[in-house]
Parts: C-alpha cells; structure tokens; sequence
C-alpha cells in the first residue's frame, strides 16, 4: 500500500531489504510455497473422508420438521408435490430428492439423511474448490477443514431438511460465477445456470445470494467497460443464461404463488413449528435485535448450544470490536468483497425481514452464507501473518473451538434444538401394549408420533379434553410446555387424568421432552 | 485504491553531489544503505473525491454520534454518578476530536509545488545538529547543498560543539556554526543562526531528513505570495519498512500529513512542524523568531505568526525523506516531547487572537495529546466493575447499547479508514494506544509547570528489548488480567464476562502496541555498532521512578473516585439514581436496624407482604447485609412450620392470622433471586421450600385447560376459591421455576394470565381487587367448590363470596399492572397494557369501578404506579417516567408505608433489570 518503498531503477538502493520476500523468512509459511494440486487434494480427500466420517456417527433422531418431510415422502409423487403446494413453504427440489430416497433406501433414521450427508460432505470439496478459485490453494485447503469441522454444517448435513443442499449449491454457484468471469467457457454458463436453478428450486431465500452474485456480475461489466475492454461476450451469455434460468423456474411461480397465499391465509408462517427452540435468537421484545444477530453468528459458525451459553458467548462482544480495529489498514480484494457481501448481506435481509416475521430470522434461513463465513475465517486466517507458526496457531485454536462446538451441540442434552423425541417414543413403542393410548402434545408432534410409534393409539391433547380409553394404559408425552397455550393443554390432560380412575405410575423427563405413564 | 498515485522518483542528490565532485557518494562510505535515498511512494487522492468522501462520513456520523449520546444522556443512565460523569466527558473529548477530523478532512485542499517565476532568491538552508551520527547528517548537508532553484547556503548548526562536524561542513562547502550555550535547545540555535544569516527566506530542516533536489522548486512560488509566512511539506519517513515501531509510527504520520495536513491548509491553519519547512524571514522577524521556552517551537511559532495576520500554505507533495523513530524508546521521546509541548501550549492558543477557525484547529491538534485520559478511563472501567461491582451506566441492556454504540463506532472507524486511504492501520492505532501514558504524564507535568527539557528524537533503532518504554502499557495489562481473573474466580455470569471481554480487548490492543519493544527484532537499516546504544542510552528519557509513581497515583484516580464515590452514595450498578433514592428511602423510613418492616402509618405493625417487599428491595439494592436481617427477622418471627409466613405481627407476636399468597411468593422470590445474587445456596433451598409450601397449600386445581391450577388468595381461600389477581407474579413463578422445575409452575403462569386476561375483558374492565370461580350465586350451573368451569367472578368480599358487594379496583389491584408489565412474556405484557386506555383517563385513584369510573376522589402513590407499569408495557416510557415521578410527589407529601414500598418496587421493576433481566 501506501507506505511500500519500491526499489528504484539501477540504483544502489533495493528497498527489499527491509521487507524480504516472505518465502526467504526462516519458518514463513507457504504464502509463496505454493501447494501442488495432488498434495491438496490428498488433505482436502482426507478431510472429506474425516468429515463423513463426523456426519455418519453423530446422527440425530428425527426432528419435528424432519417427520414432516418424511410423511410427506411417502405420500404419491402427485401426492407430495400437492401437499407441498397446499400446506408447505418451501420448492420441490429437495423433497424430490427425499422421495426418491424413500423409494430406494426406505426411511430409517440414517437412510432418510443420506442425501444431506452426501450434499455436507461434498460441500467440503466443493469449498475448496470455490477457495481456490477466489484466493488462492492454501485458503481452499484451510476453508475445506473448517467446512468438515464446522458444527452447524455438521448439524445440517444430519437433518432430513433442505438446508444441506442450500449450502452446497450456494457454494458452487459462487465457483461458477468466478469461472465464467475468469474463464469464460460455455461450460462455466451452464453450470452457473443450473446451479441457480437447483438453488431456486432448493429454497426461496437463495434469491439474496442470487441477486448479490447479479450486483457483482454488473459491476464487473462496468469495471470492463470503464476499462475499455471488451464486454459484449461476457453480456450476451449472461442474458442467454438468464433467459434460461427465467424458463426453468417459470413453473415454480405459480407453485410458489400458491404456498404464500396459503402461508398469509393459515398465518403459518415458515418454520414456525420449530421455532419455539429459538430462544436466543429473538429479543424479548419479539423483533430481532443485536443480541440475537449475534447468537445467530456465533451459531453459524460454533453451531447449537444452550441458552445459557449463548448468553456467555454473547457478552464476550466486546472482542468483536477488536475484529474491526483489526481491519484497518487490511487491503480489499473484490473477491474478498464479493465473498463478504455473500456472508453479510442474507442474515441482514432476513434480520430486517425478521421484524415482519421474527421467526424468519435464524440461521438455517441464511444458511447459505455459513460456507462463505468459513472461507473468509480461511482467508483471514492465512493472510493473518506471513508466518507459519502464528498462522498453525489461529488455525489449531479456530478447529479446537470447532470441536469443542461440535461436543457441546451433539451431546449437551442442554443444546435448545435436541429433542430427543426417538427416545421418548423408543420407550414408548417399547413397553406399549395393545389397548394402550399415547397422548400427545402440540399437535404438531403427530409426525413425529407417527415414525417412531407407529401401530399405537394416539391421540392429541388440544382444545378439546381427550377421550380417555376404558382399558389399557395411557402414555401422555409433552414437549414446547414453555408454551403456555401447551402448558395449559397439558395441565388440562393431568387434570382429567388424575380426577379419573388413572394413577401417575412413572415420569420421564429427558430434558425437553416429558412423559408420564397413567395406569 | 480509488485514488490515484503519485508515485515520484527521486534520484539521490547526495550521491549525483559527490559523483560531481569526484569523492565517494555518503551513503556507500557510511558502509550502509540509506532509505532516505530511495524512491518516495506517496498516495494521493483526487482532492474533490476526499472531500466528498469526507463530507459524506460526516453526514454519517454525525446523526450516528447523536443517536448514542442522546442515548446516554438520558437521566436514568446514570449509574454511578462519578463514573458516569467521568464517562460523558470522555466521550464528549472524543467526539469533539472526531468532529474536528470530519470537519478538517471534509475541507481537504490539495496543493501541488509551485516554481519561482521570477530571479532565483538567496535562501539560507539551516540544518540544526546535536549528537547525531556523521552518518545521519551528511546525506542531509550533502543533499541540501545540492538543491536547485536558489541561491543556496546551507547552514550547518552545531550544538554539540564536534570537530567531525566543521569537518563535514567543510567538505561540502557549507557555513559551520556552533554556539557558547545551549540555550533555548534547537529554537535558540536556529535563533542563533539566524542572526548571522540574512538571505530572505529560511529553510529549517531536521538533520535527518533529505531534501530533494527540488525542493525549493517545489515550494518557493507559494512564498511569491507576499502574505504567506511559511511553506510546509511532509514529513516523510522512508525507513518505514525498516521496524514495527517506525511502520505504525509512519502510518500516523501518513494520517496527520495527509487528510488532517490537507484539511487544516483548506481552512487555513496548517502549523509549522519544525522540519521540511521554507519561512519567509520578514515573517519570522515579525513573529520574534522561534519561541525558545517551549517543546514545541515550531507549534507556539505558528501561532504567533498566525496572530499577527500571516498564512501559512502546506504542499502534499514529498520533497524531504527523512527517518522515523525505529524503537519504542525513539517513539517515546517523540511523543513526550510533543505531548508536553502541544499541551503546554494550551493556554496561548485560547489566549490568541487566531481567527475561531484556526483556533478551534490548534486546539484540536493540542487537546489531541488528552486522548490518553479517556483510554485510561475506558481501561479503569472494566477494572472497577469487575473488583467493586460498580459502573457508570444503569437500567440498559447490551443490546441497547449495541444498537446505539454500534453504528457510531463502526462509523468513526469507517471515516479515519476511509479518510486514511487505508493508511492507518491496526498497528498505528495499537501503537498510539500504548502511548496512554504519554499524554498523562505529558498532562501532569503541563499543568504542574514541570521543567521539561528538549529530547533530540533518536535516530537509530535499538539492537536490546526495551521493556522499560512500555512499562506503563505492561502493567495495565498486569492489572487488567488480574481484575479479569479476579472477577472470573468470583463468578460466570454475562455482566462479568462481559467485563473480561473488555479487559481482554484492552489488554490485546496494548500488547499488540508493545510487542516491538519486547520482542527482538534488528532494524534492517542503519544498524549501528555495538557500543551505540550504550552511549546514547543517557540521552533517552527512561521513565523514571517518579514519573511511574505519579503515573500510578494517575492510574488509581478512576479506582478511587469510583470507589470513593459508590461507597459514599452505595449505588449498585443494577439500579439507576431514581430507583436507588426510592429503595434507599423505604428502606431508611420503615426498616429497622433488627430487620422488621414497621407499618408506620397503621400503628407500627408488620406484615408478611412488608417483610416479602424489604428482601425484595434489598436484593435490588445487591445489600446481603439488609437482606440478612430483614430474612432473619421474618424467619424468626413469621415463618410457619408449614414453611409458609404468618400475616401479621404486632405487640411481639404473630397474630393469629392465616398467610397471604403473595408475601409468600415474593418472600420465596426474593429468596431464590438472593441465592444467586449473593452465591448462597441456603437462600435458593429456604425460597424453594416456601415456594413448595405455595404450591401445596396456596393454589387450587382449576377444571379446564386454562385453569388447570390456580393461585388462591391463601390456605384459607380453597372453597370457594378466592382468588387475589394482584398476588398472580408472572416473574416470581418463572424465577422460582427456574430454581425448582415443576411443571405447576407453568401451570400457574397459563392460568394467572387466563384469568387477568378474563377479568379485564382485553382493557375493558380493571381488574377487580378480589375475583372468585364460578357464576353468580343462583346461576345455572352454580358451585360452591372450584366452581363452573372457565368462569371467573369478580367479587366484593373476599370473606363471603356469595354476598351481593360491588367489586371495585383499588390501589392494591393496581399490582396487576405493575406485576405483569413486568413480565418477560409478551403475551402477560399486553394484559398490562390493555389497562393504559383506562388508568390515562383519571390515573392514580383510590379506587376505580370496574369500567374505569374513578370510585374515589383521592388518590394514591401505588395507583399511580399501576398506571405508570400499563404506559410502560403500553410503549409510553415518557408517560410511565411521570407517572411514577407523580407517584413519588404523592407519597413525599402524603407518605405511606405502602406507597413509599411501591413507589420503589415500581421503579426497580419497571425501569431497571436489578431483580434479574428477562434474558438471565
């Protein structure tokens, strides 16, 4: 920058002196060494290996939202994509992939996630791939470790949901708008087409990143223009792409048309049922604030964890300020820029969008921008020193912290998103009889009764007092009981209970999840 | 980079001097390879893009720095009061500092060199020498000699009196001057010589920086102005690359001589900066020369000349290289001869007749060296927090002070980046950090006259650590990790973490300043011998023991105001100043030392709810000690076997009088909040007993869903049930849930809100002061048990539900509001505000009837606090403010004990989180 002296012509002096080439430093790292290709593929080949490896062993149960999805699997395709249309909010693509899952694989626990494991884990080359293209092999590498270690793409690579998906497309669209602007080739066009396509048609929210990508297409144009170099190429395809695009998701329209207007009708709003788990995330005052931007970052990168947690890491944003001081001085690339605005710009969209609807701002909404948050800790991470040892250290701390993320979101039973319905359900389906009932509470746990407890009489304890059975026992499984329409339900099924010829004869309580036995 | 670059070359004068004289080029005899002979690479901008890059981060920023000081300024801000002062002030300086920088860079001028147009002028070239290197000067003698565009003699002034210097003078051809004294250090020598010169403009360069060829060409068309007295140009420190210290010292260079340096030209009021500068003599005569008393003299020089109606031009253009300090201990003279200087100059510039414009610029550079008070303070802050528990702002939240804070720092830092070019950097800012110190030191001996004397900046980089120059920086961070540790031992929670976070920004941000002068590492240039720095080390200005002694007593002032300040006026940091006087005062007026809370205004009795209250406000007042007392007078004298509180005590016994739901819920409220305010588990398992003792005796099962369990008034009031709205607390059961999980606990809160929410019609009733379950007696369907199902009846007579009595709302009902306001969950919150379109209407009476008609012509402190907590959850801050000023007026000029006890209760609920926020 500015203060860079530059040797001058012939003369005596060579200011390299002072600031020798970073490759002559005893213990640099290889800013300047670079990688060979089959070194980075064996590391980045092995952390994919590793990162399977991750996803496969630390398989949840099934999640509320999961068991809808899986229901609506099993429906006929017609079937599905009408039920879709008529009472979900969000595009085929992903549910298409789950259907035909179901049909090969059957829906047990590891075969309905085995698609979003196999999108998680190919998001860690794909990664690479995108961090290679942008700075450079060694951001790749470290952006692919982060990628395998990163406990909310973790998280989301075991959840029966689209967002896996949104993550990888997200990715490689990315890759594919750096490969037409340096490289040009038709291949390149279609691939950036197709993949905006999938990322239409995996999510709605994957517009943001979409039109962030068109802003920097445009100002690449003018950029060339202003420079007087020749655009007129680079415009054409980008127009025939568009056209393309435009055609394909034409019939997602109407789709999409329909699932708002019954969305506003049914004031469902999107994701609402899972929502009741996202605490932190929302302020007291039910609008998104500060605090729960900052939840949301902290879940973006160090994944799930308790409310309690969530609070202590929220009150160390003071180090945040040291995030920005640090910045000065730093040089910008546009691909820096471009990748920024990537991770930046969707949370604030949603965060804005979230006053409308609070429950729309949370992380697996903006998903897409968590692979872009992990190239740029790759990127900040190896421009950090033109060392090796400052860089190992950053890196050796950031996968620790990564870990220590990923014990406490899978294992803490304190994490606000485990619901461990499969157990509750497990001894449910274990000790019942038949004449037994299962009484459930919100309805919204119906899914879920339904693939863990099949073949038990269940019913839902809502609005009306239930029908309490003349025979057998009755199991009444609660969860969400923090709310009090829930709670009040409940209490209300307790009541009869216990004012009926029926005697509590055993509690569980596995964290979020109640269950009593009434006999 | 938007900007465009300047990049000039620079051929070495010195070595094209001694090629023409046949002798050795200075640079090659010296053994070393001097940066000042290098190519210049100095980014300039566009001048109107600067500007409308300024102008518009002005307009930015300014609403931005608005938005949070109007925020911190509100009154209930206040936490401690003297800290808080301390804080005002200190962001008041900095945003007068950061208005200064918009202002002055939003003015930038961009002024390239202008040639003579006329006969070349005599100019006299005096380079002023003390003990530095041969080899340090003579790129500088050799380079001068050289310059073109005037009739040059180059003045070589030697105080330090050595032969190797008249040699060297001799051998380029220049005039040697040394003097009998040293008096008046560099401004008496320049004085000195030029009484002996005479030609009529002077150039003044410091013997480490060379002059271009061209630097009179550049510069001595601007003097053809006849008004103008002097020409600056930038300082420019070519070794910038050659050590940590000199790279950040040269990004603050890079700053001052680039937008500050621009803007002050655009205004008018650029200073002189003691080297690189061409002086019209006519003008310095005028001035009396260069002012000899002071550190500064090129500094108090510009003001004088300005006084006296002169101008002042600066160029952006480089024409000088020169050499910045390479170690810590270079940069610390530096900066104390500078601080000293501009502070002491303080005076003279509010004394001088300068035009507003230019005054307020000298003051901004002078006042500059302040800045370390207010980093001082933001370090002393955490510190204080986390060993005395105090701190400057009360009743907010960090998101709140994010949402305000945020915008404006992140918009301040954007502006100096932006400004920068990109220039200044994080090691700049850490550097200039870590020169606290300076500007304290530099304060103290300003104010107290302390002789100073006059530092030559040394020239070369140091080959030893230097931990003694960063000792002030080191021990704040010792003290710093050790309050972060402290606090740490003592607990986890968000405020405290918070703290530690604090203390850990700080701490970082001074050992990335520091690590220069602790880490070794050789400056790449001009590396002198061994023996070097031995002999110079007597010329560095070691802080020494008294210097660290004041600055100690300096470093404690903060501690000790803040100290002094809370034990004497006993602020927590929880509650802010209205609320400390409203719980101090009840606890003044009807607590006794022994811990009972006497009625004074009904006969000097005691009721459970009194005691419930004063734990209540005292675990407000984070005062274990009270707590104690108040909890050991209840325990000894109320507390039942059945672990629930008789009513009442007077003439030394409890009177026979069944427990009330309330005082127990609040007694095991305030016990649970002490366990954890206070560490003691004894005081969570006393709370939870009572409350267990609520659970089993004080609540009744309900027969729908929404009243599957409900509060009653008492043990007593089980059938029928009556029930007492104002004793339903959504905060006492979500705090003693969080202590005892059980499901009843959220059974309660659904039911409480079913019925509030039944009895108040969603605002179109008040609620009643006592309800029952069930229809009116003779109604189809009627119960004397828990009654008809999702029936709920206001009644008249708690002692005979069935009797025909019109119920009415009255200053106890007005708890309702105030409980519920309350509440964390919205859903309570909007109850409590569906009463404000009834209490607006005649707020504060005695009594209400149920549609809102004022029952009573007096009025009561608690009724107005009710009102006050439904504005409140309304989103009426202001009306809910003068409510309960108004309840405050009342109870002062009519006082009750239960008034004065809501007034405070209403106050801490409402407008501060000192009995747990909503998100601990």
């Amino acid at each position: 920058m500015a203060t860079d002296a530059t040797p001058v012509t012939g003369g005596t002096y060579v200011d390299r002196r002072h600031r020798p080439p970073v490759a002559s430093i005893p213990g640099a790292s290889a800013l300047t060494r670079a990688w060979s290709p089959s070194r980075a593929w064996i590391v980045v080949g092995s952390v994919a290996l590793l990162g399977i490896v991750l996803r496969l062993l630390l398989v949840r149960g099934i999640w509320v939202d999961e068991a809808i999805s899986i229901h609506q699997a099993h429906m006929s395709l017609s079937g599905m994509l009408h039920n879709l249309r008529a009472t979900d909010n969000h595009p085929p693509l992903y549910f298409l992939i789950l259907w035909g899952t179901v049909r090969v694989l059957g829906s047990g626990d590891l075969a309905v996630h085995i698609p979003t494991i196999i999108a998680g884990t190919l998001l860690i080359p794909a990664v690479y791939v995108t961090g290679q293209e942008l700075f450079d092999r060694r951001t790749g590498v470290l952006a692919a470790v982060f990628t395998a270690f990163g406990p909310l793409l973790i998280w989301y690579s075991q959840e029966a949901r689209p967002y896996a998906f949104l993550m990888l497309f997200a990715t490689l669209a990315l890759w594919a708008q750096m490969k037409v602007l340096r490289d040009g080739r038709l291949r390149y066009w279609v691939a950036y087409g197709a993949l905006t396509i999938a990322l239409i048609y995996t999510h709605y929210f994957s517009v943001i990143p979409i039109a962030i990508q068109q802003v920097a297409f445009a100002a690449v144009i003018w950029h060339r223009s202003k420079r007087g170099e020749p655009v007129k190429q680079l415009v054409t395809h980008y127009w025939v792409t568009w056209i393309a695009i435009a055609v394909a998701i034409a019939p997602l329209a109407a789709y999409a048309h329909q699932q708002f207007a019954n969305d506003v009708l049914t004031g469902q709003g999107t994701g609402a049922p899972s929502a009741g788990a996202t605490s932190t995330g929302v302020s007291q005052t039910g609008h998104p604030d500060i605090y729960a931007l900052l939840a949301n970052f902290v879940w973006a990168l160090w994944g799930y964890h308790a409310n309690s947690t969530m609070l202590a890491i929220g009150a160390l944003w003071p180090l945040l300020m040291l995030l920005a001081l640090a910045l000065l001085g730093r040089g910008r690339s546009p691909e820096s820029m471009l990748v920024l605005a990537l991770a930046v710009v969707p949370p604030l969209v949603l965060m804005a969008i979230g006053f409308k609807d609070r429950f729309l701002f949370e992380v697996r909404y903006f998903s897409g921008a968590v692979p872009m948050l992990m190239l740029l800790a790759a990127r900040t991470v190896v421009t950090s020193s033109a060392r090796r040892l400052p860089v190992a250290l950053v890196t050796v701390a950031l996968l620790a912290s990564f870990v220590a993320g990923i014990g406490d979101e899978q294992l803490a039973k304190s994490n606000p998103r485990d619901y461990d319905f499969r157990a509750a359900l497990q001894t449910v389906h274990r000790n019942a009889r038949s004449g037994d009932t299962l009484l459930y509470a919100p309805v919204y746990l119906n899914d879920v009764v339904a693939y863990y407890a099949p073949g038990i009489h269940s019913e839902i304890v809502g609005s009306h007092t239930p029908t309490l059975p003349k025979h057998g026992r009755v199991f009444l499984l609660a969860s969400f009981l923090d709310q009090p329409g829930i709670a009040s339900d409940v209490g209300g099924a307790r009541y009869a209970l216990q004012h009926s010829r029926m005697h509590l004869v055993h509690t569980d309580h596995l964290e979020k999840i109640y269950l009593w036995e009434y006999r | 980079m938007s900007v465009g670059e300047r990049v000039r070359d620079q051929t070495t004068p010195a070595s094209a001097t001694a090629t023409a004289r046949g002798t050795k080029a200075p640079s090659e005899s010296a053994g070393q390879i001097d940066p000042r002979l290098g190519r210049v690479h100095w980014p300039l901008p566009s001048m109107h893009t600067a500007r409308r890059r300024s102008l518009l981060m002005a307009l930015i920023c300014l609403p931005l720095a608005a938005w949070y000081l109007s925020w911190l300024l509100e009154g209930k801000r206040i936490g401690n009061p003297v800290l808080f002062g301390l804080l005002v002030a200190a962001e008041a300086f900095n945003l007068f500092q950061a208005i200064g920088f918009w202002w002055t860079c939003s003015r930038q001028r961009l002024r390239g060199g202008r040639p003579l147009t006329g006969e070349p002028q005599a100019v006299d070239v005096l380079i002023p020498v003390y003990d530095e290197p041969v080899e340090i000067v003579e790129p500088t003698l050799a380079a001068a000699c050289a310059m073109r565009g005037a009739e040059v003699t180059v003045w070589l002034l030697d105080d330090g009196g050595r032969p190797e210097m008249a040699v060297l003078a001799g051998r380029y051809g220049a005039e040697y001057l040394r003097r009998r004294t040293r008096i008046g250090a560099k401004a008496g020598n320049l004085n000195h010589a030029l009484g002996k010169s005479s030609a009529p403009f002077v150039v003044v360069l410091d013997c480490d920086h060379v002059p271009h060829a061209d630097f009179l060409e550049r510069t001595l068309g601007h003097l053809e102005d006849s008004e103008v007295a002097f020409v600056q140009t930038p300082q420019y420190y070519a070794n910038a690359a050659g050590s940590p210290i000199c790279t950040a010292a040269a990004a603050q260079q890079n700053l001052f001589f680039g937008p500050i340096a621009r803007g002050k030209d655009g205004l008018g009021a650029m200073i002189c900066c003691g080297t690189n500068v061409v002086f019209r003599r006519e003008a310095l005569d005028q001035a009396g020369r260069f002012p000899e008393g002071s550190l500064t003299e090129d500094f108090l020089l510009s003001v004088r000349l300005q006084e006296r109606g002169w101008k002042s031009t600066y160029i952006s253009e480089v024409v000088a290289s020169g050499l910045g300090p390479e170690d810590m201990a270079s940069y610390v003279s530096q900066q104390q001869r500078w601080a000293r200087g501009c502070l002491s100059a303080i005076p003279a510039v509010l004394r001088s007749r300068l035009p507003w414009r230019a005054r307020i610029q000298y003051l901004l550079s002078a006042t500059y060296f302040l800045s370390g008070w207010t980093l001082l303070l933001y370090m002393s802050l955490p510190v204080i927090r986390l060993l005395f528990g105090v701190q400057p702002l009360a009743s907010i939240t960090a998101n709140q002070f994010l949402i305000h804070f945020t915008p404006y720092y992140l918009g301040a830092l954007a502006a100096v980046a932006l400004a920068g070019s990109g220039t200044y950097t994080f090691s700049a800012f850490a550097l200039s950090a870590c020169s606290f110190w300076i500007h304290v030191q530099a304060t103290i001996g300003a104010v107290f006259r302390r002789a100073a004397r006059f530092v030559v900046t040394p020239k070369h980089g140091e080959l030893r650590r230097q931990p003694k120059a960063v000792a002030p920086p080191l021990a704040a961070v010792a003290v710093l990790a050790a309050a972060a540790a402290y606090g740490l031992a003592r607990g986890h929670g968000p405020a405290t973490l918070n703290n530690v976070a604090f203390a850990a920004l700080h701490s970082t941000i001074l050992l990335i300043g520091a690590a220069p002068a602790i880490r070794l590492r050789r400056s790449a240039l001009l590396a002198p011998d061994a023996a070097a720095p031995t002999a110079r080390r007597r010329h560095r200005p070691w802080p020494k023991p008294v210097w660290l002694a004041a600055l100690g007593v300096v470093l404690l002032i903060p501690v000790l105001l803040g100290t002094v300040g809370t034990r004497a006026l006993q602020i927590p940091a929880s509650l802010n100043q209205r609320a400390y006087r409203s719980v101090s005062s009840f606890l003044k007026e009807y607590v006794s030392r022994d811990g009972r809370v006497i009625r004074r205004d009904q006969g000097g009795d005691t009721v459970s709810e009194s005691q419930a209250y004063g734990m209540l406000l005292t675990v407000a007042m984070d005062n274990r000690a009270r707590f104690d007392s108040i909890w050991g007078w209840t325990r000894a004298h109320l507390l039942e076997p059945n672990r629930l509180l008789a009513t009442r005590w007077a003439d030394g016994r409890a009177v026979s009088s069944p427990p009330a739901a309330d005082a127990d819920l609040d007694a095991a409220q305030a016990l649970v909040l002490a366990g954890e305010r206070f560490g003691r588990s004894s005081y969570r398992d006393q709370g939870v007993a009572i409350a267990r003792a609520v659970l089993a005796n004080e609540t009744v099962r309900g027969d729908t869903r929404n009243t599957a369990l409900i509060l009653v008034a008492g043990p007593w009031a089980h059938s029928p049930a009556v029930l007492n709205p104002s004793y339903f607390s959504p905060r006492a059961y979500a705090d003693l849930a969080r202590a005892d999980p059980d499901l009843r606990w959220r059974l309660l809160v659904s039911s409480s809100h079913a019925i509030v929410g039944r009895l108040i019609a969603h605002g179109g009733a008040l609620p009643a002061n006592w309800a029952t379950l069930g229809a009116a007696p003779g109604t189809p369907g009627a119960t004397t048990t828990t009654g008809t199902p999702g029936t709920v009846r206001p009644i008249g007579n708690p002692a005979d539900p069935a009797a025909v009595t019109q119920p009415t709302s009255s200053f106890d009902a007005a708890r309702v509001a105030v409980r519920y306001a309350a509440s964390c969950n919205r859903g309570d919150r909007r109850l409590a505000a569906d009463l404000w379109p009834m209490y607006r209407r005649n707020p504060g009476r005695d009594a209400y009837a149920l549609d809102g008609a004022p029952a009573s012509p007096d009025v009561h402190a608690a009724s107005f606090v009710g009102a006050a907590a439904a504005a409140h959850a309304a989103g009426h801050r202001a009306a809910a403010n003068r409510l309960l000023n108004r309840a405050q007026a009342q109870n002062d000029a009519h006082p009750s004990y239960y008034g004065a006890a809501w007034v405070a209760l209403g106050r801490v609920m409402l407008t501060t989180a000192a009995l747990g926020s909503c998100t601990s």
